[in-house]
C-alpha cells in the first residue's frame, strides 16, 4: 500500500490562499435586498392600483377593494423591510419581506383562487432573495416558511372552479389578469437573477485577485530571501574564506612545521565555512545551471547514482527551487535512510522538468506524520512559489520518492 | 616564450590574496609578476599591455562577482594561444574546471586558493601551465575518487591503479611526475596509460590528445 502526499498543486494553492481574505467582508452586502424590497414595493404598488382601476371601472365587485388595501400593507411593510436592512437588521428585514408577501399571497388566493399560479411565483421569490445572504439553518426556515405558505395557497386555490370574491369574471379577462400578473413579476426576479449574477462575478473574481497576489507575494518573498543568500555566500566568499586562505597562504610561506596545527585549525575553519556557503546559495547553480549544481551536491552526500539530463538553464527561481528541494531530499534520504542506494534524476519529460530522488531505505507510512515535515513544508513551499507540484510517494519497507515537477 | 623567465599577470580583487599568491610567485624563481589586476577590465588592459606568458587569475572578481576569471581564461586562450592561464578558485567542485575546460584543457589550470602554500606543487602547476600543459588541484581529483567507487560507465572499466594513473593525468602529471607519485618505474607508467586508453576507446588520437580526453572523461563522469 503506496502511500501519496500532494502538495503545491495550483489548484489546492488556489482554494487555500482565497481563504486567507479574513478581513474583507463575505457574503454579498445589503444592496440586493435595498433595491429588491424597493421593487417589490413599487410592484405591489402597481398592482394593487390597477386592480382598484380595473374595480372601479369594469369589475365593481365590493370584495375585490381589499386587494389594493392587502397591496398597501405590503407596500408599508417592504418600506420597513427596506430601513431595517439599511440599519443592518439582514435577517430581520429578509423575515419581514417574506412574511409580508407570503400574507399577502394567501390573502389574495383566498379572495382570487385562479390567481394561483402568479402567487406561487409571488412566494419563491424571497425564498430566492435570501440565498445568498443566509447561513443553512436560517435559510431552512425560510424553505419551511416558503412551502407552508405553498401548501396553503394550494388547499385554498386548487380544485376550486369559482372566481372568489369575482363570481362571474371573463375567462378572457381572467387570462389576462394571470398573464399581466406573471409578466408583473419578471422585474423582481430580473433582478434577483442580475444581482446573484455580479456578486458571483465580483466574488470570483475578488478571489482570484486574492489569489494571484498572494502568489505574487509569495514569490517575491522567496526571491527576496535567496537574493539575501546569494549576498550572504558572497559575503562569506570574499570576506571571512578569503581571509582565512591569505592568512593560511601566510602561514604556509614561512615553512615552519611547527605552524602546521594552526594551519590545520584555518584549513576545518576554511571547510567549516565551504559547507555553510553550499547550503545558502551555490554559486555552481548561477554558473552552470541544475545538472552541475546537483551533480555536486550529489557527490558531497556520498555515492549516489546520477542521471542528469542536460535540461538547459531555467528560471532563476525554477532553478533554486528545484536544486533546494533536491538538496532538502538528499539531507532527508542521509538522515532517514542512511547506507540505502540513492539515486537522483532531472528530465524534461512532455515540456515539464523533473527531479527525482529517491531511496531504498526504511521509508515511512505518508498518512500519518511524515518524519520530517518541516523539510516537506520547505519543499512544498519552495516549489509552491513557482507554481509546481511536489509528490512524495512512501510506505513503510518501501523506500521513498520525491518527485518535483513544473511546467517549463 | 623566454627559456627562463615566465612573465606573469596576476589578478585578484583581494589584497591579501594577492599579496600571498605573489609572495608565492616570488618563491619561483622562474616566475616574474609584471603587473596586477584586480578586475576584468584591468585584468583585459593587463594582458594587452605586457602580452605575458601566464595569467594567474581569481575567479569571482569586479564587475559582476560571478565567473569572469573563467571567461577571462577562455578568451585569453582563444586570442593568444601562447599565454597559459592559472585560474584560482575557492570551488572544489569538479563542474568549475569542465566550465574551464569546455574549450579544451590546454595551457589551462585550476588551483584551489585554500591549497596554495606548498611551494613545488605551486610551481609544477605554474611551470606546466605556462608551457602550454593543464593541471587541476590534486583535491579535485581526489573529490572524485572518492565519489567514484560504485559508478558504472566506462571508467568502471579500469583497474583501481589505472584508476590512480588516470587521476594522475588529470591533475596534469607528466609520465616521470606520475612515476614518481605513484612509485612506479616510467614504463609501468605507461603500460597502464596504454591500457588506460585502450579501454576508453582513445586508441586513434595522438598522446597529447588522449591524455586531454582521458583527463576530461575522468572529470565529467
Amino acid at each position: 500500500m503506496t502511500g501519496l502526499a500532494f502538495y503545491g498543486s495550483p489548484m489546492a494553492n488556489q482554494t487555500l490562499i482565497t481563504g486567507l481574505g479574513g478581513s474583507r467582508t463575505v457574503g454579498p452586502g445589503v444592496a440586493p435586498i435595498r433595491d429588491f424590497a424597493v421593487l417589490d414595493a413599487i410592484s405591489a404598488g402597481i398592482a394593487g392600483v390597477a386592480i382598484l382601476i380595473v374595480n372601479l371601472t369594469v369589475v365593481s365587485e365590493p370584495g375585490v377593494y381589499l386587494v389594493p388595501v392587502v397591496m398597501a400593507v405590503l407596500v408599508g411593510a417592504l418600506l420597513v423591510a427596506r430601513r431595517m436592512v439599511l440599519a443592518g437588521h439582514v435577517i430581520a428585514s429578509l423575515a419581514l419581506i417574506a412574511a409580508s408577501n407570503w400574507a399577502t399571497t394567501i390573502v389574495v388566493v383566498g379572495l382570487l383562487p385562479w390567481l394561483l399560479p402568479v402567487m406561487v411565483l409571488t412566494v419563491l421569490m424571497p425564498l430566492v432573495l435570501a440565498i445568498p445572504h443566509l447561513d443553512a439553518r436560517a435559510l431552512s426556515w425560510f424553505l419551511v416558511g416558503a412551502v407552508a405558505t405553498l401548501v396553503a395557497i394550494g388547499l385554498l386555490g386548487i380544485g376550486r372552479d369559482d372566481g372568489g370574491v369575482v363570481d362571474d369574471i371573463a375567462d378572457e379577462w381572467e387570462l389576462v389578469v394571470i398573464v399581466a400578473g406573471l409578466a408583473g413579476h419578471a422585474a423582481p426576479i430580473g433582478l434577483i437573477v442580475w444581482q446573484a449574477n455580479r456578486q458571483h462575478r465580483e466574488a470570483t473574481e475578488d478571489a482570484l485577485d486574492l489569489a494571484a497576489q498572494l502568489s505574487d507575494s509569495r514569490r517575491r518573498l522567496v526571491e527576496a530571501a535567496d537574493a539575501e543568500r546569494t549576498r550572504i555566500e558572497r559575503n562569506l566568499h570574499d570576506g571571512a574564506q578569503q581571509r582565512l586562505i591569505s592568512v593560511a597562504m601566510a602561514l604556509r610561506l614561512r615553512g615552519d612545521d611547527s605552524l602546521q596545527p594552526l594551519i590545520g585549525e584555518i584549513e576545518g575553519a576554511m571547510d567549516d565555512i565551504r559547507e555553510l556557503s553550499h547550503g545558502i546559495s551555490p554559486p555552481l547553480l548561477e554558473l552552470s545551471g541544475l545538472p552541475a549544481a546537483l551533480a555536486a551536491a550529489a557527490r558531497r552526500h556520498g555515492s549516489i547514482e546520477l542521471d542528469l539530463a542536460d535540461v538547459g538553464r531555467h528560471d532563476r527561481g525554477i532553478e533554486n527551487a528545484f536544486y533546494f528541494c533536491g538538496l532538502e531530499a538528499l539531507q532527508n534520504a542521509a538522515k532517514h535512510a542512511p547506507n540505502s542506494a540513492v539515486s537522483v534524476s532531472l528530465a524534461v519529460v512532455d515540456d515539464r522538468l523533473r527531479l527525482v530522488v529517491s531511496d531504498d531505505g526504511p521509508g515511512f507510512d505518508p498518512t500519518s506524520a511524515a518524519p520530517d515535515s518541516r523539510g516537506m513544508t520547505n519543499m512544498a513551499d519552495r516549489l509552491g512559489s513557482i507554481g509546481g507540484d511536489l509528490l512524495i510517494s512512501s510506505a513503510p519497507g518501501a523506500g521513498t520518492t520525491i518527485t518535483a515537477e513544473v511546467s517549463c | 616564450m623566454g627559456t627562463d623567465t615566465i612573465r606573469v599577470v596576476l589578478a585578484d580583487d583581494s589584497p591579501l590574496i594577492r599579496a600571498g599568491v605573489k609572495a608565492m610567485l616570488a618563491a619561483i624563481d622562474e616566475a616574474d609578476v609584471v603587473a596586477e589586476a584586480e578586475s576584468l577590465p584591468e585584468l583585459e588592459a593587463a594582458v594587452a599591455e605586457h602580452a605575458p606568458d601566464l595569467v594567474v587569475t581569481d575567479i569571482r572578481m569586479p564587475p559582476t562577482h560571478t565567473d569572469e576569471g573563467i571567461r577571462a581564461a577562455r578568451a585569453i586562450r582563444a586570442d593568444r594561444p601562447e599565454c597559459g592561464v592559472l585560474v584560482l578558485s575557492q570551488f572544489s567542485e569538479p563542474e568549475y574546471v569542465l566550465l574551464l575546460f569546455a574549450d579544451g584543457s590546454d595551457g589551462l589550470g585550476y588551483v584551489l586558493k585554500q591549497g596554495i602554500g606548498d611551494v613545488a606543487e605551486f610551481r609544477r602547476a605554474v611551470l606546466a601551465v605556462a608551457a602550454g600543459g593543464s593541471s587541476v588541484d590534486p583535491e579535485i581529483i581526489d573529490v572524485l575518487v572518492s565519489a567514484r567507487s560504485l559508478e558504472a560507465g566506462p571508467l568502471s572499466r579500469l583497474t583501481p591503479r589505472e584508476t590512480e594513473v588516470l587521476a594522475a593525468i588529470a591533475e596534469g602529471l607528466n609520465n616521470g611526475a606520475i612515476a614518481d607519485k605513484l612509485v612506479l618505474s616510467e614504463k609501468a607508467v605507461g603500460k597502464h596509460i596504454g591500457s588506460i586508453f585502450a579501454k576508453l576507446d582513445l586508441g586513434g588520437l595522438d598522446d597529447v590528445h588522449k591524455r586531454v580526453k582521458a583527463a576530461l572523461l575522468f572529470l565529467s563522469s
